[in-house]
């Protein structure tokens, strides 16, 4: 369950000052990629009485690079700055002007991001405070048509501190009122009366968490490409009341005041314009999670409607993707190539709890009053990682210049069943990709000659312990295919069994390549069987005349896997 | 007259098999079982492999020159016959009133230096007068076979293994077999 910090989360929103008239899209979008800057700050620490908080840095960094990726902001007019003092901040603020100086006040957008802890009338710097009224006036005073400022800032302290405490006046509450000047819009994260959370499993503040996810384009509701202020606000407000609702601390109710007359859509992001994205199909139904891989760090949880697909624009990389329906949940490993839109095939995913398991109190289901969305995520998509497989199965003898040497002097193949076995850790490092360290039987060989005094027996066996790398394609939620390669070390050791029944062993040691391809049939959550063709070479047994045996050879292996 | 060498034969095979060569082997082993079930092989020199020793030497066989050691082979507890000295010669003689044979197959193993030279002789008759000699060239264990047609009817035979040279030389195994004279047309000796 997540450790929840209570904190008071505040949320200003966009001030567009600009002259009379509408401004379409298509001219914000060309303004903010001229003469975009962005501010953005976050600051950990609290003050006296308050507790260190754990994601406001990371959300601005977050903040920063969605801007980035998404806002057509350029990076380097992105100023990202942590635990400022408040003289520093003023400097940063000053600094942005001077830049903006540069260009026609109407062509130009200042973002401005603050995520950390204030009180009423300050936001708090650490031990300092910066005074609102002065905060508010150097922002208002930037050359720029068009201010977004964004303020979340925390209040209070951790959950038992606050517990059945009064929350001290809202910050964004009174910074709606107190900027009241044409062109401002404020969306605030909670009422003045409310308490807002960071989540551990979300590793961010709810309220930026969700308006993030909108901006990624999870809020584009009229999938025209872009997310604008009223779209981010829709989507943020819905988003963080249903997490947040379910927690012990209480609701959070996003609050958007605007004064944009004569103005037209504010666009904060183009997820169109994004590396990657990820399509959520219309049929796709319910909640589903977008996880970085491997770090797992939630990158969107989003309340999926049937009919209208949804794009996420993400960075090009590897994700997981958890889709939670009516009957059960569905795990895909997804990757996202960039420049191209990805569709999400629920066909090709793993089902990981049916409705019954679900039903009977499995990770996932249950009362959702004491945890939050993500903490039951976070139950299921951890654990399957890691998994055993046990295999046995026969390998075909190699024959070659070793093998001949022994006919030529006159030994015979003993034609034992020459089985092969083995054991195998396989770890899941992304997704469709496994790595495998196994330790297995490669060879065992008999060879028998009858002399005059009577018969001697030669014989040899080999282990390797190899890792390899295994790619995996679920073709549907229950029948995989795999390819696997890799190498490691191998150990052979013969024997010579002389007619007087002395015994001379020799031991070797070498390196092991393998190949193999198999397909996995896993009708339940943990447990898979696979079947396995593959070859392996092993030249590690060698005589005196240099002849160097190749063991392995081709096998197939039967295999059971068991996931934990 | 003497008998003629009808035909050295290479055994070496190729080397590199797996799968596919595996089943030409089990059905050459197959084929070749049924052919030689019907043909008689029966190995005529004893302790072909030298593998019993009796005082420093081959029980089986008498150090007429020189002199022997054990050398190890493709392993160091399988031994073969190093000919010391030069000369050095080995012979074994087989007295036996059945023999009577088509030709005779011999397959040779061992290990010779190109700075010795070794010979295979037989004396079909023990009287001193080779009726057979084949210079065994210079091998890296690579498998030798020569089939040889011998007299009609002979009682004995002493085969002799002999060195010259400063080189080393080392016997493996050196088997003899009665087999059919298919397809040599080298004529037998006459009848002394």
């Amino acid at each position: 369950m997540n450790r929840l910090v209570i904190c008071t989360i505040f949320m200003l929103g966009a001030a567009l000052v600009a002259g009379p008239g509408q401004v379409d899209a298509q001219e914000i979008a060309h303004r903010s990629t001229a003469h975009a800057h962005a501010l953005v700050v976050g600051s950990n620490p609290g003050g006296q009485g308050q507790e260190t908080l754990r994601y406001a840095e990371d959300d601005a960094a977050r903040v920063a690079r969605v801007l980035s990726e998404l806002g057509g902001y350029e990076a380097k007019r992105v100023r990202l700055v942590t635990r400022p003092t408040p003289e520093r901040l003023l400097q940063e603020i000053a600094a942005v002007g001077d830049a903006l100086a540069a260009a026609p006040a109407e062509e130009s957008v200042f973002f401005f991001y603050y995520s950390g802890h204030a009180r009423a009338n300050a936001i708090n710097l650490g031990e300092h405070e910066l005074d609102l009224a002065t905060l508010r006036q150097k922002i208002l005073d930037l050359p720029a048509g068009l201010k977004v400022i964004v303020l979340d800032a925390c209040q209070s302290g951790a959950f038992s501190r606050v517990k059945g405490a009064e929350p001290a006046a809202d910050f964004s509450f009174n910074s709606v009122n107190r900027l009241n000047a044409t062109g401002v819009a404020v969306m605030a994260s909670s009422s003045a009366s409310e308490l807002s959370q960071e989540s551990e499993t979300l590793k961010s503040s709810f309220f930026t968490h969700y308006l993030l996810v909108a901006l990624r384009g999870a809020g584009d509701s009229n999938r025209d490409g872009r997310v604008s202020i009223d779209e981010a606000y829709r989507y943020a407000y819905h988003a963080t009341l249903a997490s947040t609702a379910r927690t012990q601390v209480g609701s959070q109710h996003v609050m958007l005041e605007t004064e944009l007359e004569g103005k037209g859509e504010i666009t904060l992001t183009y997820p169109a314009r994004a590396d990657a994205r990820l399509r959520l199909p219309g049929p796709v139904v319910g909640e589903v999670l977008v996880q970085d891989w491997p770090s797992n760090a939630v990158i969107a949880e989003i309340q999926k409607a049937g009919g209208t697909p949804v794009d996420v624009a993400l960075p090009h990389g590897a994700y997981r993707v958890l889709v939670r329906g009516t009957d059960a949940v569905e795990q895909c490993d997804i990757t996202l190539p960039g420049g191209r839109v990805t569709r999400l095939r629920l066909a090709a995913c793993t089902t990981l709890f049916h409705s019954a398991a679900l039903a009977k109190g499995a990770p996932g289901s249950g009362q959702l009053t004491a945890t939050t969305a993500p903490d039951r995520w976070a139950e299921i998509s951890p654990g399957r990682r890691w998994a055993v497989e046990l295999g046995a199965g026969v390998f075909v003898p190699v024959y070659d210049d070793y093998t001949q040497r022994l006919d030529d002097f006159d030994f015979s193949e003993s034609w034992d069943l020459p089985p092969r076995a083995g054991i195998g850790l396989a770890s899941q490092v992304a997704p469709r990709v496994e790595i495998v360290g196994e330790l297995t039987t490669l060879e065992q060989r008999r060879y028998i000659r009858s002399i005059e005094s009577g018969e001697q027996e030669f014989s040899w066996s080999v282990l390797g312990l190899a890792v390899h790398a295994r790619g995996v394609l679920d073709l549907t939620r229950w029948f995989s295919v795999y390819a696997q390669v890799g190498g490691g070390l191998a150990a052979g050791r013969t024997e010579f069994v002389d007619t007087d029944e002395s015994i001379d062993t020799e031991s070797h040691i070498g390196f092991v390549l393998g190949a193999a391809a198999g397909i996995r049939i896993q009708p339940w959550q943990r447990l898979a069987f696979q079947a396995q063709l593959g070859y392996d070479h092993a030249p590690v047994i060698d005589n005196l005349l240099d002849d160097v045996h190749a063991s392995g050879g081709v096998n197939s292996v039967l295999g059971v896997r068991v996931g934990f | 007259m003497k008998p003629s060498l009808n035909r050295p034969l290479n055994r070496s095979l190729n080397r590199s098999r797996i799968l596919p060569a595996h089943i030409g082997r089990v059905l050459f082993g197959v084929a070749a079982f049924l052919l030689l079930s019907a043909q008689s092989c029966d190995p005529i020199i004893e302790d072909s492999g030298f593998d019993i020793w009796c005082d420093g030497e081959p029980c089986r066989w008498e150090v007429e020159q020189g002199d022997v050691a054990q050398a190890p082979t493709w392993h160091k507890r399988d031994h073969g016959v190093e000919l010391l000295g030069d000369p050095a010669a080995i012979s074994q003689l087989q007295m036996e009133s059945h023999i009577t044979v088509d030709c005779i197959r011999f397959d040779l193993l061992a290990d010779i230096e190109e700075t010795a030279s070794v010979v295979l002789e037989m004396d079909f008759y023990d009287d001193g007068e080779v009726e057979f000699s084949q210079i065994i060239p210079t091998s890296d264990w690579a498998p030798l076979s020569y089939v040889v047609t011998p007299p009609a009817k002979f009682e004995m035979i002493r085969f002799r293994i002999r060195k010259t040279g400063s080189g080393r030389a080392v016997l493996a195994d050196i088997t003899a077999e009665d087999t059919r004279c298919t397809n040599v047309a080298a004529p037998r000796r006459d009848m002394p």
